[in-house]
């Protein structure tokens, strides 16, 4: 226990009431061939309820991992060995099947990466929407039709009644993506999870869903947390952010605070990366190498071998969160000075 | 899409036709059948009133396109023993032959697609193992020793069941079970594979997250998808299955077509065994065009039927 | 530093394992650590290969003397066998153990011979249609799809029964059997090297047709080939003893394993051993090669189903 004390510096009790889903600590490893690889490492996050909170990071750092973990989506050789994801007063970690069964898709909902391959190839866009309603509301198959088809006007999906029938081969990405989003917020859940709704689609249908997501949100009052390994991304939608290096979280800033001073070396490096107008983007002095997979994680800071602040502290233990200001905290030995 | 099923059509007709041809010109050309039926020592002409009789006293090339015009007119020959039409005595055992085949053939897909199934949903534990190894163990069994090994127990051992014969329903159990036994195996482990394949879609995940229960993802989202590479397998299944059932009803007695052909070819009876082949070769090509017709329809990504209004 | 004393610890418990001894580590090389039921399968094929091939040097008597005061005599370990015949007798009196150890020779002859028969025509005839495309191609599948078409046992049975029957052509229906599974996977194969980069640019070099295949293709395609031989071998085992199982294979006075399971037929109450011995032969010699095909298919080719 004694290792996980640096995360409980808020105060647990009283500050779990603000909370819509808070993430404590929780830790993912896989069980593969080559061993056991500890893939999320006590990993904390925090939604309001009606807020964004944007997570941020790039792939391969257990973005996904954390949020299916959290929602009992964890493929087979996955599983959770510490934490706890308390949503509306419940650890969802110690929800039976059934109950987490009749959470999903109703309270929370999920949104996937590649919508093209996310949508049941056999089944119509219509039954696969009215089934989110079927499942979760009881409704007739006459009002689930109806309902599904005024989500697909409200998603945008032109021509609801003809496309109703159609299968997900005849959609376009961008689409299946608002079909997807239809289906996720069929039944007004509270907290809808995209995870890199984006990645998979043209530039400027990016921009389209984006909108859409924001819309939706203010519209249904719901919080979001969006995935993404685009800063742009976050820039757009975000509340707040969590930056996640190598399956920690290294900062977490509200939007603003974060955009006006970085205070993680990798939080900068992302930035770096980011085109601007007011100058080129140097590739060069952006962040080197890749982000490491579990196997080559290092001891102390992960992000050392990528550092150019790094020094013989860092390499030792865990850098632990130190509170900057009133929101923002920071797990790192050096951080970045206002200044620059 | 009539389009589509209309070339189907032709393709396999030229197919058939280019197996009846080649059966023909095999055993046609094997050697005057005359002296295998009939003694030594029958003088020769009365061999050559028979030869004219049965039309093989031409060349096979004439003898070719009188069966071909023959079979247009819906004569499909008369067997060199009783005189009978090779229709009637084939068609005659179809029944026998369809119900052992198509029960074997039901009970195979149903138990096969069950546990390949449940092998898949319990990956790697016990149940999987236990379940493959039982299938692997199954169609690697000779099936006519399994038909001994069956016979021995339960009808010579036990007494629970009759050896041989069509009479009951009890007569039905062993050749079934044993037919079925290697089938079922096999459709085992394809479903095992392709229902594995399916599970790790995304489609899958996305199941889940909408909050499906467990069995609803199995029966509404993973079996329609797995089924559409089973339908293509589980046809082409059924030439096996043919196949098998003519060594299975030798070995029991059964009075069905397949034991008719063994019967056939152990007296060159050329026209019996043409017509089975016949018989036999339409139905597997009849079957992998329903296949076809199958897939378009349970995969709508293939539009067989999706000519657009 | 208490860390890594647990470290070392828990090595040195772990050392007995990791030191696995000599057979241990041979099976590790082979990939076998763990896979009891493949290497169970590879000392069978073994044992039975050995017996194919020095068989005859242990073989007790010729197997077709019959010893006619001895007829349906049960095997040692049933009551009123003996040591004479270890195996018991036939319905002549023929030595059932001597019976086994020719049939086998021939029924792995004719499986062996037969499916690199099949292997070869069908892959050739793979090769020439991926070739040639066109025409050479549309027969080709044509010719698939009439093969397709009949069942094979079918087939095999009404040729052996019309044009007569003798070893060579018993080996040679037998070696068609599948050769449409090669044709298609070679096809296929050759078709996607022939659009790999390397091929074309030694092609766009002036290397010979010939010299391309040999060197370039042929190496690449020949492991999923051989895993597909593996995987078909038992079926044309099956084929074979069928085929004699129902008098129309193998002939006597030459025996194989399905030839003495169908004369054991006739005597199944009398004498059960005469059919379950070999049919227990063949079972477990199916099963291994099975078994051994499916660990090769998944260690180098999960592509082939
Ligand atoms: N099914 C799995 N088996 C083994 N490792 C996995 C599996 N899924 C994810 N991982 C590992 O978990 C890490 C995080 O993956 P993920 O959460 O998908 O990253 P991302 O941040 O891009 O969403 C990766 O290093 C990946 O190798
Ligand atoms: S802890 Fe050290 S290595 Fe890690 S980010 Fe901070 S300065 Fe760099
Ligand atoms: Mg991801």
């Amino acid at each position: 226990m004694t290792e996980f004390n640096h995360h409980n510096s808020v105060a647990p009790s009283a500050a779990t009431e603000k909370y819509l889903l808070e993430v404590r600590d929780l830790s993912v490893v896989f069980d593969t061939a080559e061993g056991t690889l500890g893939v999320v490492d006590n990993v904390s996050l925090k939604v309001q309820a009606g807020r964004t909170l944007g997570l941020v990071g790039e792939s391969g750092s257990g973005k996904s991992v954390t949020c299916l973990a959290a929602l009992g989506l964890l493929p087979q050789r996955g599983r959770v060995t510490s934490g706890d994801v308390m949503f509306e007063g419940r650890d969802l970690l110690k929800l039976s099947e059934a109950e987490m069964s009749d959470l999903r898709g109703c309270k929370i909902a999920m949104v996937f990466q590649d919508p093209m391959v996310s949508l049941n190839p056999v089944r119509t866009i219509g039954w696969q929407i009215s089934e989110s309603l079927r499942l979760h509301q009881n409704l007739s198959k006459g009002a689930a039709r109806r309902r599904a088809l005024e989500l697909l006007d409200l998603v945008g999906i032109p021509e609801a009644n003809a496309r109703f029938g159609e299968y997900p081969h005849q959609f376009s990405g961008g689409m299946c993506q608002r079909a997807m989003i239809a289906m996720a917020i069929a039944c007004e859940p509270s907290l809808l999870i995209a995870d890199e709704p984006t990645t998979a689609l043209d530039v400027t249908i990016q921009a389209q869903i984006l909108e859409l997501l924001s819309q939706l949100k203010t519209e249904l009052n719901m919080a979001l947390i969006l995935i993404t390994h685009d800063l742009g991304v976050i820039a757009q939608v975000a509340d707040d952010v969590a930056v996640i290096y190598a399956g920690r979280i290294v900062e977490e800033a509200p939007v603003l605070d974060l955009f006006d001073a970085p205070l993680h070396h990798y939080t900068q490096g992302l930035m770096n990366s980011l085109p601007r107008v007011d100058r080129k983007v140097d590739r060069l002095s952006t962040i080197g190498g890749a982000a490491p997979p579990p196997q080559d994680f290092v001891p102390g800071c992960r992000f050392a071998p990528r550092c150019s602040h790094c020094d013989v502290s860092c390499a030792g233990e865990r850098p632990e969160f130190q509170n900057v200001g009133g929101a923002r905290r920071v797990a790192c030995r050096h951080p970045m000075t206002s200044g620059g | 899409m009539t389009r589509y099923i209309l070339i189907k059509i032709l393709r396999s007709t030229f197919t058939l036709w280019i197996v009846v041809s080649a059966v023909f010109l095999i055993l046609r050309a094997s050697g005057d059948p005359l002296y295998s039926i009939f003694s030594l020592g029958t003088p020769e002409s009365t061999l050559d009133v028979f030869r004219a009789k049965w039309g093989i006293d031409k060349s096979i090339f004439e003898q070719y396109v009188i069966y071909l015009s023959d079979i247009t007119k819906g004569d499909f020959g008369t067997s060199f023993f009783d005189g009978q039409p090779a229709w009637d005595l084939v068609v005659e055992r179809l029944p026998k032959t369809l119900l052992l085949g198509g029960t074997t053939f039901v009970i195979s897909v149903v138990a096969g697609v069950t546990l390949g199934a449940i092998a898949a949903l319990k990956r790697g534990t016990f149940w999987d193992r236990g379940i493959m190894t039982a299938a692997v163990a199954s169609f690697s069994m000779p099936s006519y020793f399994l038909a001994l090994l069956l016979i021995l127990l339960f009808s010579l051992k036990l007494r629970w069941l009759p050896t041989s014969g069509a009479s009951t329903w009890q007569h039905l159990i062993l050749p079934a079970t044993t037919l079925g036994l290697t089938l079922s195996g096999s459709i085992a482990r394809f479903v095992r594979s392709a229902m594995l394949e399916v599970l790790r879609q995304s489609y899958m995940r996305t199941a889940r997250a909408k909050g499906a229960p467990k069995w609803r993802q199995i029966v509404w989202h993973a079996l329609p998808n797995a089924a559409i590479p089973t339908v293509t397998v589980i046809g082409f299944q059924l030439g096996w299955l043919i196949g098998g059932s003519v060594v299975i009803e030798t070995v029991f007695a059964w009075p069905g077509a397949g034991r008719l052909f063994i019967t056939a070819i152990g007296l060159r009876d050329f026209a019996v065994v043409q017509m089975f082949i016949l018989m036999v070769a339409s139905t597997v090509i009849i079957a992998n065009l329903l296949v076809d017709i199958l897939y378009g329809l349970l995969d709508p990504r293939i539009s067989v039927i999706g000519v657009k209004k | 530093m208490s860390t890594q004393q647990t470290n070392t610890a828990a090595q040195s418990q772990d050392e007995p394992r990791i030191r696995r001894g000599r057979t241990g580590a041979l099976l590790a090389r082979w990939g076998l650590s763990g896979e009891w039921l493949v290497t169970a399968a590879l000392i069978y094929i073994g044992f039975i290969l050995f017996v194919a091939v020095f068989g005859f040097l242990f073989q007790p008597y010729p197997h077709t003397q019959m010893d006619l005061f001895n007829q349906l005599q049960p095997p040692v370990f049933m009551q009123g066998g003996s040591w004479e015949h270890i195996f018991g007798t036939d319905e002549l009196g023929r030595d059932v153990l001597s019976r086994l150890i020719r049939g086998l020779r021939l029924s792995v002859l004719i499986g062996v011979i037969g499916t690199v028969i099949g292997a070869v025509l069908g892959s050739f005839l793979g090769i020439v249609a991926a070739h040639f495309r066109g025409w050479v191609e549309e027969v080709l599948m044509m010719l698939v799809d009439v093969q397709v078409s009949l069942p094979f046992i079918i087939f095999a049975l009404a040729v052996l029964a019309f044009v007569g029957n003798s070893l060579t052509i018993l080996i040679i229906v037998v070696g068609i059997d599948g050769w449409e599974r090669y044709a298609r996977l070679a096809r296929s194969m050759v078709l996607t090297a022939n659009q790999q980069d390397y091929v074309l640019a030694v092609r766009s070099l002036g290397l010979g047709n010939f010299r391309i295949y040999q060197r370039h293709v042929l190496p690449n395609i020949m492991g999923t080939l051989i895993v597909q031989a593996t995987i078909n071998l038992p079926g044309v085992i099956l084929l074979e003893s069928t085929l004699s199982f129902l008098g129309l294979g193998v002939q006597p006075p030459m025996t194989s394993l399905g030839q003495i399971l169908g004369v054991g037929r006739d005597y199944l109450i009398l004498a059960p051993w005469i059919a379950v011995l070999p049919g227990m032969v063949i079972f477990f010699l199916t099963l291994s090669i099975a078994t051994v095909g499916d660990w090769l298919r998944d260690r180098l080719d999960p592509t082939l189903k």
